[in-house]
């Protein structure tokens, strides 16, 4: 079994804050891996920075074998896809959620949505339970369902690996069953997948692997932990009401220092 | 029946037939960047760039009086096209490092422009008489020269801009994905600042530097009332600033108006109307169809007082 994600002695600093220090990961083939920690942990940062989102100030992060520090170009771009955390609803243009997820088509070397490219981008959302909502434009549809655009966008590309940022965060119920049982079809097919979360909740039995950052160090490296006291009830709702405002999720933020814990 | 007689002798006028052809291509070519533009929250890029340009002129105006060129503003297109290039690639790399020096920067580039090209255009022996040509349009002038080199820059705006559609809207839509498939964003993003500075000197000559943007944005922010997608927003904006164009221009073979504004005025008159109207169409769609996303209470209520 080949690495898909091997992190050495990951550094990122942001303007004069360091986020991450010292991250040694690896992520084999077909492996599911939460990443979990609190706000401001910098697991946000260190998907960003797998991604090449980021810039790396120390050690070396790689995707199937290859530098996305000094090969970025090389990465190959198309096996890997990505759903931010706040999927963007863009501005005043309205574009429907099927043109956001045709975007999910193009890489390095392709600029056109290729042939086929309109049903398999259909078919993507139909995966996600969006089939009816293909022509309706984003800024319509609830937050559940524009995340669940954004995962369809990533799905259209049939990723080797998958990567998520917060994909549960302060989604409905319908979202949450979809994801639940789309990250179990994606395990069976053995699509890697790294999800940042808050905390595990339904998908818990789902996840093999858990990675715990704490202040910019792995912490936790193994099975699923328990949660903290009183995070731990079936109903605990998980959503803060400063929810990722503490976290640096871009320079911008990160550079201003009341943004940081 | 003077209507008829009138319009007669506009289509059988050369000088004419060429400026209503020039509003029709720069009509149909400006807002294809005009979405990208707005997309991207940059609806003011193209009076940046406008203004930059004004430099550019002055700058060709000068050089071409050194070099004792006939007429003498020969390389003032030239100019024009240099200076807005590399002011939009300069607000493209600022825009791209944050936005809060950004707004700086903009305005900057503004007023140097501006201040730039008066200042250059009497060391050039000039007056500001010779800038306002460029600053408010100048279609009746226009040759035949012109407007090849109209049509042909035209062209290759609209063939960047709706042949490379997909990739566009991804990076304009949402950047931090786009970078993540591997496309080569800043590439983009370039080449959209470039083909917008493009798009400035070609609608230079129909409505003037100070009112290029206006081309560009209006009929984008017409079309998106009535639309609910990206591709039919490019072309619904693509008809309306081409039908603005040219009825505007139209408007001033009748009328003695200044073509370049009385274009921009139609536009957003029309504008205006949809808007005002729109609410009044929209009402009787609005009650059929409800607006709120089919969902499952996040909450246990009693009684089934909600439908799902």
């Amino acid at each position: 079994m080949s690495d898909l994600i091997s992190v050495t002695d990951l550094r990122v600093d942001l303007g004069s804050a360091t986020i991450l220090r010292g991250i040694d990961l690896t992520v084999g083939e077909g492996e599911v891996v939460a990443l979990l920690g609190a706000n401001g942990s910098g697991k946000s940062t260190l998907m960003r920075a797998l991604l090449g989102l980021v810039p790396i100030s120390g050690g070396d992060a790689s995707l199937f074998g290859i530098s996305v520090r000094n090969q970025r170009r090389q990465v190959p771009w198309p096996r890997i896809g990505y759903v931010p955390q706040r999927a963007s609803v863009g501005s005043g243009i309205p574009a429907t959620a099927l043109e956001v997820v045709l975007t999910g088509l193009l890489h390095d070397r392709r600029w056109h949505v290729p042939r086929g490219g309109r049903t398999r981008a259909l078919d993507a959302l139909a995966s996600v339970d969006l089939a009816d909502r293909a022509h309706s434009p984003l800024h319509q549809l609830s937050g559940g369902q524009q995340q669940r655009v954004a995962i369809a966008r990533a799905l259209v590309r049939a990723p080797e690996l998958l990567l998520l940022d917060e994909p549960m965060a302060g989604v409905d119920r319908p979202t949450q069953a979809t994801f639940a049982r789309l990250l179990t079809t994606l395990q069976s097919e053995g699509t890697t997948v790294g999800i940042v979360l808050h905390e595990l909740g339904p998908i818990r039995p789902l996840i093999q692997r858990c990675v715990v950052l704490r202040h910019g160090v792995v912490a936790h490296d193994g099975g699923a932990p328990a949660p903290a006291p009183g995070h731990g009830a079936a109903d605990h709702e998980h959503v803060h009401l400063d929810h990722g405002r503490h976290e640096p999720t871009d320079v911008r933020e990160a550079v201003t220092p009341r943004s940081l814990p | 029946m003077s209507l008829l007689d009138s319009l007669i002798s506009v289509v059988s006028s050369p000088m004419l037939q060429r400026s209503l052809i020039a509003a029709l291509v720069v009509g149909l070519a400006a807002p294809v960047i005009g979405t990208y533009l707005v997309q991207r929250r940059l609806s003011l890029l193209g009076d940046g760039v406008g203004h930059v340009a004004l430099t550019g002129v002055a700058m060709g105006w000068l050089v071409g009086s050194w070099t004792g060129a006939e007429p003498n503003d020969a390389y003032a297109v030239l100019g024009a096209v240099i200076a807005a290039v590399i002011g939009a690639i300069l607000i493209e790399v600022v825009r791209s490092r944050g936005r809060t020096s950004g707004d700086v920067a903009l305005a900057l580039l503004f007023y140097g422009g501006i201040a730039g090209g008066v200042v250059i255009i009497s060391l050039a022996g000039g007056t500001n008489a010779n800038l306002t040509a460029y600053l408010f349009g100048s279609l009746a002038t226009i040759t035949t020269g012109d407007l090849v080199m109209t049509v042909i820059m035209a062209a290759v705006i609209m063939a960047v801009g709706i042949g490379l559609r997909t990739a566009l809207f991804a990076v304009s839509q949402d950047e931090e994905f786009a970078r993540s498939t591997g496309l080569p964003v800043q590439v983009l993003n370039i080449l959209i600042a470039v083909v917008a500075a493009l798009t400035v000197t070609v609608s230079m000559r129909v409505v003037g530097l100070l009112l290029v943007s206006a081309l560009m944005i209006v009929p984008v922010a017409i079309a998106q009332l009535v639309t609910s997608s990206f591709r039919r927003t490019m072309f619904t904006a693509m008809g309306g600033g081409a039908a603005v164009c040219v009825i505007g221009l139209v408007i001033t073979f009748f009328h003695r108006l200044a073509p370049g504004a009385t274009i921009v005025v139609l536009a957003i008159c029309v504008y205006a109307v949809i808007a005002a109207v729109r609410p009044l169409l929209g009402a009787g769609r609005g009650r059929a169809a409800d607006p709120h996303p089919d969902m499952d209470d996040d909450v246990n209520v009693s009684k089934a007082g909600a439908q799902e």
